[in-house]
């Protein structure tokens, strides 16, 4: 049976979705012949029909409408709810005394300045152990935003605590614990060779982004370091990652702060690119299993971004990016 | 004459240049140029002095920042990176010292002071410089930090000009002037957003916050922040505000149009793209160009109304129509014309009387109304209308159906269409009733339809208005139109080949510069014919009044040798099964003066044996002997690819084409030409393919034609030079078949002789 994808019930002649953790939106692209009824501000939500069967696949708002010619076709391109902290900046008119809040949080904090960029009562708090809560601002110093982005706020606090913010395809809001590595049990299963259903793959591995030392600054005199040996480094050589930021204010902060970020980055940067028959099911921060002999790729992988690809004239594909 | 010239450090190395790119964009600064240049070229040293001329004027004078040697796939090539020369000096400048602010001085005097410094004489010629500056000083400052300061704060833009100079202007300057050269448009795309989207300006100047809030269409605002220590007044802040809300309160509509052949776009200039028949309706300011010229031509991409705090508040004139997506002539009749509304699709418009808006035709030049009104005529409209032009399909684009249909007996144009989603409508008369809104239309499925153009790239077309079929009654005839566009600013070339019964027209026809279309010559044959055989090319340096060249006539003799297919090795053989029809050995085009002619001794005697098959059906399972089954909608997927390469020495020509059975074969092969495309050779059995076709034995295939016929300009030794490769292959009765292709130097052009038919190939100059 027939694939494709259709936006408000409109049947779209090409269509993709991309959804990266490491970016804060999501996205839908899709063409279709008349305008419909799509402008800038529509809300939009794009279905996969796949043998029958319905899967939502976004949720989100027009961003951008374009009109092609010679084609006479219309582009639209939509994003989902986070493109509005995206948007939203603080530029409190008292620029020296700028937005404050105290003994709050992290998540307090986030869902604050979230409802500042107007996303309220939306929120999914996902599970957040082992790790452990944050409440900044205890003692006299306030956190204070001067003149910033709000998503910018957000991701200061996420490089803190370890959060991570993203919509579902529902819209809602999810603040969770960041979990950017493969979990126990993979919801899918792509083998290569010439039986399999991998199409392509690309495996990839880099020292790049590996810190085995992390040096965390926050308030005056607050001051921790984590630090661990790598098989990949020389012996007693650290590559270091800083975090600075005036909002973490006590001692213990700061080494939980060292202590997340370490055990994210002391290790190799491998990645997996692989496009794959497609599946409405997939999406990003998945955990699915990849067996492909001729690059050795196996084991459980993390789906980092993913794009669903669908046209009237080429067959439904999914891309992938995973790692480890 | 030469189009693009490029020396450096005085010296011409235009017979190097493979490609010359320009851009400019006044929101980041930009002005520079990109070339490639063929191996044997030096290899530049960064501050080189660089000069470009297009069209005989200088467009650019820079300085080498960058060069870089490439290898890929067996080529080598340099890429030359240039800045435009003040510009490039004004950002490279780092200030030792202070600059600072004299008392009560206005914003073009500080402007210029300070250039001056980096040892740049630019102009001023914004219109308004009311704006004296809040007194500042800067410590040791890189000079263009301070220069965009002062630019962004009064709202004024680089122009870039083309002698290495360039000019501090507004949009509110009296140097602003309509661009007057005819462009041709081929692309047109709308872009709106909310990117730049701002609901409230907040100004920090010095010691002073000013905020002004305008309309919102988010649940939250969008503030636009401008900090700058110039601003020291109240009255400033709030000015400053007001313009920024003025520019970033509302939705972003930027358009991107691509022009051919425009020389001398220049930043901040207006410009109006207007089609009548579909209401697109794009005006703007010039806010980034991107010139470029290599093997594919030259062409323009024009950027529109980008956002940026240095054109903030400046609203321009109302600006003149510059580039007209040439409506050309939907459809043309002696009396009237009419096509139907694509927007609302229960209307019919119609042009009125050629006493009108139309222009005579007199003697063997015809004008026609491609600008005159139309008029509304769904009122009243009865019979054939109702049930043609129905709600239920989409009349679209028989604006670009830039050809006319005529009839071989009369100089006068006859007969009107459009195109639906159902298919091509027209008037089928030769000789139409004078009015042509009462009905009287027939139409033609787009399954019957072949249909194919080429756009100046040579590239394939849409399949929608450019043949037309009408396979029945008396007057059974086949109609092609086939649009060529020159790449060289000479106009569109407009080829009309009409096939009427047992007679043959070629038409060659051209429209100038004001959208005239001028009749060239025709052909009138009868059967036994004498089957056209048809070249057009496009001079290589085309001034307005060239002609298209091109050669017919061929004499065909009666031969009765036949050859089959091996679809198991891809070649040619004889055979004793007529499976296939091809040629004996031709005779090598001959003639001088750019005038091509060709005979031949060979001639169709057997039962033609081509089709398309469904793409992309792979399949070939829809085949039904002696049926076409053109796939509605889909016949640009059967358009080949076309790859050549330059190695510096060869011009390398391939042209792919692969070939399917019938049903109930599942057999598949690629062809390909060697470099000159003499040999061909089964290539695989997958892989680049890309033209399904079928040998069909035996079975009458019924009417109809293939034609494939492109011209490809390419870029060698500074010069815009022509290529052309023709495919003919006709499977009806007496059809012909063959290719044509040109040497390296487009000089000459042979036939493909070990390769009979090569069915439908297409080439052009891809640095594939």
């Amino acid at each position: 049976m027939s694939t494709y994808l259709k936006v408000n019930d409109h049947k779209v002649m090409r269509g993709e979705t991309n959804t990266n953790y490491a970016s804060p939106c999501k996205r839908l692209t899709f063409t279709v012949p008349y305008q419909y009824e799509f402008d800038i501000g529509t809300t939009v939500t794009g279905i996969i029909n796949q043998n029958g069967v319905d899967t939502t696949v976004f949720y989100g708002t027009v961003k951008q409408v374009s009109r092609r010619r010679p084609e006479n076709v219309w582009e639209f391109m939509a994003e989902d709810i986070i493109q509005r902290p995206v948007e939203y900046w603080f530029a409190p008119e008292n620029i020296d005394e700028g937005i404050t809040w105290s003994n709050i949080s992290h998540l307090a904090l986030a869902k604050s300045i979230l409802l500042y960029a107007s996303i309220a009562n939306e929120f999914v708090i996902d599970d957040w152990t082992p790790y452990p809560t944050f409440q900044f601002a205890t003692g006299p110093e306030p956190v204070k935003v001067q003149t910033a982005n709000a998503w910018d706020v957000i991701t200061w606090i996420n490089q803190i605590t370890g959060m991570y913010v993203y919509a579902d395809n529902s819209g809602n809001v999810h603040l969770s614990r960041i979990a950017d590595e493969p979990g126990l049990v993979a919801s899918k299963t792509f083998v290569g060779g010439n039986s399999g259903t991998i199409k392509q793959i690309e495996y990839t591995r880099s020292d790049e982004n590996l810190r085995n030392k992390v040096v965390v600054y926050g308030a005056s005199g607050v001051q921790a370091i984590s630090q661990a040996a790598s098989p990949y480094l020389p012996a007693n050589y650290y590559k270091t990652a800083i975090i600075s930021y005036s909002m973490i204010d006590t001692n213990e902060m700061a080494a939980e702060t060292a202590s997340i970020n370490l055990s994210r980055m002391n290790k190799l940067t491998e990645t997996v690119i692989l496009e794959v028959n497609g599946d409405p099911s997939l999406d990003a921060r998945a955990t699915v299993q990849i067996t492909e002999p001729n690059t050795g790729v196996s084991g459980l992988w993390f789906v980092n971004q993913i794009s669903h690809r669908l046209s009237s004239d080429a067959p439904y594909l999914c891309r992938l990016t995973c790692k480890k | 004459m030469q189009k693009v010239t490029v020396s450096v450090g005085g010296i011409d190395y235009s017979d190097y240049l493979l490609s010359y790119e320009l851009q400019e964009d006044i929101c980041n600064v930009t002005c520079f140029t990109t070339f490639r240049f063929l191996p044997s070229a030096p290899l530049f040293d960064p501050g080189n002095s660089v000069q470009v001329w297009t069209n005989g004027t200088s467009r650019f004078v820079g300085t080498i920042a960058k060069t870089t040697k490439q290898w890929s796939g067996g080529n080598t090539e340099y890429t030359v990176y240039c800045q435009h020369r003040d510009i490039k000096k004004l950002q490279d400048w780092y200030q030792v010292g202070d600059l600072w602010t004299h008392e009560n001085e206005t914003c073009s005097s500080f402007l210029l002071r300070h250039v001056v410094i980096a040892g740049i004489y630019a102009a001023y010629d914004a219109t308004a410089d009311p704006i004296v500056m809040y007194p500042y000083k800067w410590y040791n400052p890189p000079l263009w930090e301070v220069v965009e300061n002062v630019m962004t704060f009064a709202g004024i833009y680089l122009r870039p000009q083309g002698d290495g100079t360039f000019t501090f202007t507004d949009f509110g300057s009296g140097s602003d002037v309509a661009i007057d050269a005819e462009g041709i448009t081929t692309r047109c795309n709308r872009v709106t957003s909310d990117v730049s989207y701002r609901s409230k300006a907040l100004i920090y100047g010095t010691g002073l916050v000013y905020s002004a809030s305008g309309s919102n269409m988010f649940p939250h605002d969008r503030i636009a922040i401008l900090a700058n220590p110039m601003i020291g007044q109240p009255g400033e802040a709030e000015d400053v505000a007001d313009r920024l809300l003025d520019e970033y309160n509302r939705l972003v509509e930027q358009d991107t149009i691509t022009v051919l052949g425009l020389y001398g776009a220049n930043l901040g200039k207006k410009v109006r793209v207007y089609d009548k028949f579909d209401g697109y309706d794009a005006e703007g300011t010039i806010t980034e160009i991107n010139e470029l010229a290599d093997e594919r031509g030259y062409r323009t991409d024009i950027v529109t109304n980008a956002r940026c705090p240095k054109i903030y508040g400046f609203a321009p004139p109302t600006p003149p129509t510059i580039y007209t997506h040439k409506p050309m002539v939907v459809g043309v009749s002696y009396e009237r014309d009419s096509v139907a509304d694509p927007v609302n699709t229960a209307r019919v418009w119609v042009t009125p009387d050629i006493t009108g808006a139309w222009g005579v035709g007199s003697g063997s030049t015809f004008h026609y109304g491609t600008f005159c009104e139309w008029y509304d005529k769904s009122e009243g409209l009865t019979g054939d209308f109702g049930q043609l032009f129905t709600g239920e399909e989409t009349v679209s684009t028989f604006f670009r159906a830039s050809g006319i249909i005529r009839d071989p007996w009369s100089t006068d144009a006859r007969g009107a269409w459009c195109c639906t989603t159902r298919g091509i409508f027209y008037t089928p008369k030769l000789l139409p009733p004078a009015d042509q809104t009462t009905g009287d239309w027939d139409w033609t499925p787009w399954e019957r339809i072949v249909a194919c153009y080429f756009t100046p790239t040579g590239e394939s077309g849409p399949d929608e208005n450019l043949i037309l079929t009408t396979a029945s009654g008396s007057g059974a005839a086949t109609i092609e139109l086939v649009e060529l566009k020159a790449n060289d600013n000479t106009g569109i070339y407009v080829v009309a080949t009409a096939y009427i019964a047992s007679k043959i027209m070629i038409e060659v026809l051209q429209v100038d510069r004001s959208g005239n279309i001028e009749y060239l010559q025709e052909y009138d044959t009868t059967t036994p014919a004498v089957w056209p055989w048809t070249m057009y090319i496009t001079p290589p340096y085309g001034d307005d009044k060239q002609w298209i060249e091109y050669a017919t006539q061929a004499n065909p003799v009666v031969n009765d040798e036949e050859r089959a297919i091996d679809l198991a090795t891809g070649t040619f053989s004889q055979s004793a099964s007529p499976r296939f029809a091809g040629w004996a050995s031709p005779i090598e085009p001959s003639g001088s003066d750019g005038l091509l002619s060709f005979t031949t001794s060979k001639v169709y005697s057997g039962v033609p044996a081509v089709q398309l098959s469904t793409y992309p059906n792979d399949d070939l399972g829809q085949w039904v002997a002696g049926e076409h089954l053109y796939a509605p909608g889909t016949l640009r997927d059967y358009l080949p690819k076309r790859f050549a390469s330059w190695d510096g020495k060869h011009q390398r020509i391939y042209v792919w084409a692969r070939i399917g059975e019938r049903t109930g074969y599942t057999y598949k092969s690629v062809l390909r030409s060697d470099d000159s495309g003499a040999t061909w050779s089964r290539q695989s059995t997958t892989g680049s393919a890309i033209l399904d076709m079928a040998w069909h034995a035996g079975a009458d295939p019924g009417q109809g034609f293939i034609s494939g016929r492109a011209v490809a300009n390419t870029m060698k030794n500074g010069y815009l030079e022509t290529y052309c490769v023709i495919a003919l292959p006709h499977y009806d009765v007496d059809a012909v078949n063959w290719l044509f292709v040109s040497s390296d130097d487009g000089q000459n052009f042979w036939t493909s002789g070990s390769f009979p038919n090569p069915i439908y190939c297409i080439m052009d100059m891809d640095n594939a």
